[in-house]
């Protein structure tokens, strides 16, 4: 097993609300890899109103 | 208190930079208000363990922060027990007088605290742990040999431990900033997120319960040391209070086989700026109260930056939470508590 660090900055959908968010952020993730370790650290919003999340992980491979 | 336990779950992340849990367990007492509020608080081992400080509270759950996580989603259930038997699992890589130190350690719990302690292995392979930063500023780390991790833990499951305290030698800088910075509680722990993958590793691949010390050569004597970093200078090792969390810390059992499961909980309590970790999103996913407290770190995952416009309440201090955790144990209405009083919603 290897172990990597991983961040990436994803798009927030409007139709992904809070309540579902880990679900979706799980979903997006592991189609990369296996997570072992994430959190969101940062949530921005641009000048035309799109959200994006930064999560940095750890995952295997 | 005549109202039953109200089970919440506190959480202060690691490694970025809390100013309350954010050094050497001092959000302890934080944790043990909250726990008297709740009378029943489960939380993990970095807001309990302050290296040689640590204190035991029956009402208090010490939970790793994976096994966390699979508790908050509903995937794993705690059981509080009598005991553990705790396998110490050391770094191959600790020089021979440090691992002595460890052992001695455990001797020591064994004799004056009768904590039920072995075996102990040995890695077959340095671990290799390597530190790093997040973009955000939050810390991170991996090991070089997860595998060497894994086998060890397995022979000491295999050998009846029914919990895991490791130890891994970490890489140190005596004279880094960022060390001097921690020292005089204005950083962010460096170790922590490398503590962080060591013990979510053996929880994922064991389910039993586990915790994490880092070996490290003593420090030489900082007459400004922040008080809330002394715990870890007290010693030779941060051992003991893992020993002591892991001595009673909860069974984690599959969903639906443990007494205490996710649909209990009545209250998650975090940081106002650390929102984004799993185990509070998963409260939010089940509708648990958030309440939010006022403790800043590098992050700044709110509940506006989330757009969470209900079901969060936010406390200027834990003391606050502690208040607001006794309304909801009480069953009363926390805007009842407040003046003026919020007009009576009208649906048209």
């Amino acid at each position: 097993m290897k172990l990597r660090r991983l961040e990436r900055q994803l798009p927030w959908p409007q139709t992904v609300p809070p309540q579902q968010l880990r679900r979706w952020l799980v979903q997006q993730l592991e189609q990369e890899a296996p997570l072992l370790r994430w959190a969101i650290t940062a949530v921005s919003v641009d000048p035309s109103g799109d959200r994006r999340l930064q999560v940095e992980a750890v995952v295997e491979g | 208190m005549n109202a039953a336990p109200l089970p919440v779950l506190m959480l202060v992340p690691t490694g970025i930079g809390c100013q309350i849990g954010g050094f050497a367990g001092d959000a302890l007492p934080s944790a043990r208000l909250l726990a008297a509020a709740s009378g029943c608080l489960i939380t993990h081992p970095n807001v309990m363990n302050g290296a040689a400080l640590y204190w035991r509270d029956p009402r208090i759950h010490y939970v790793e922060g994976y096994g966390l996580d699979r508790f908050a989603v509903g995937e794993w259930d705690l059981q509080p027990v009598r005991r553990q038997r705790i396998g110490l699992l050391l770094d191959a890589g600790i020089e021979a007088e440090l691992a002595q130190r460890h052992l001695q350690v455990a001797e020591g719990c064994r004799a004056t605290l009768g904590l039920e302690i072995g075996p102990v292995v040995t890695t077959d392979q340095p671990l290799e742990v390597q530190l790093e930063q997040g973009s955000s500023g939050s810390s991170w780390g991996r090991l070089g040999r997860p595998d060497a991790l894994l086998r060890a833990g397995e022979r000491l499951k295999q050998a009846g431990a029914t919990a895991i305290a490791v130890v891994a030698r970490f890489p140190e800088d005596p004279a880094s900033e960022e060390l001097a910075a921690y020292r005089a509680g204005s950083g962010v722990d460096a170790l922590a997120g490398a503590e962080a993958v060591i013990s979510h590793l053996l929880v994922r691949h064991l389910q039993i319960p586990c915790a994490h010390a880092p070996a490290l050569a003593p420090l030489p004597l900082d007459p400004q040391l922040d008080p809330r970093a002394a715990g870890e200078e007290l010693g030779y090792t941060f051992l003991a209070c893992v020993l002591v969390g892991l001595s009673q810390a909860p069974a984690l059992l599959p969903a639906g086989e443990g007494a205490l499961q996710a649909a209990q909980l009545g209250a998650v309590v975090a940081p106002e700026g650390a929102l984004g970790g799993e185990a509070v999103l998963a409260c939010l996913e089940r509708g648990v109260p958030l309440i939010t407290v006022a403790n800043p770190s590098v992050l700044t995952v709110s509940a506006e930056a989330l757009g969470l416009d209900h079901g969060v309440q936010r406390a200027r201090s834990y003391a606050e939470a502690a208040g607001l955790l006794l309304a909801l144990r009480e069953g009363l209405s926390a805007s009842s508590l407040e003046r003026p009083l919020p007009a009576l919603e009208r649906l048209s």
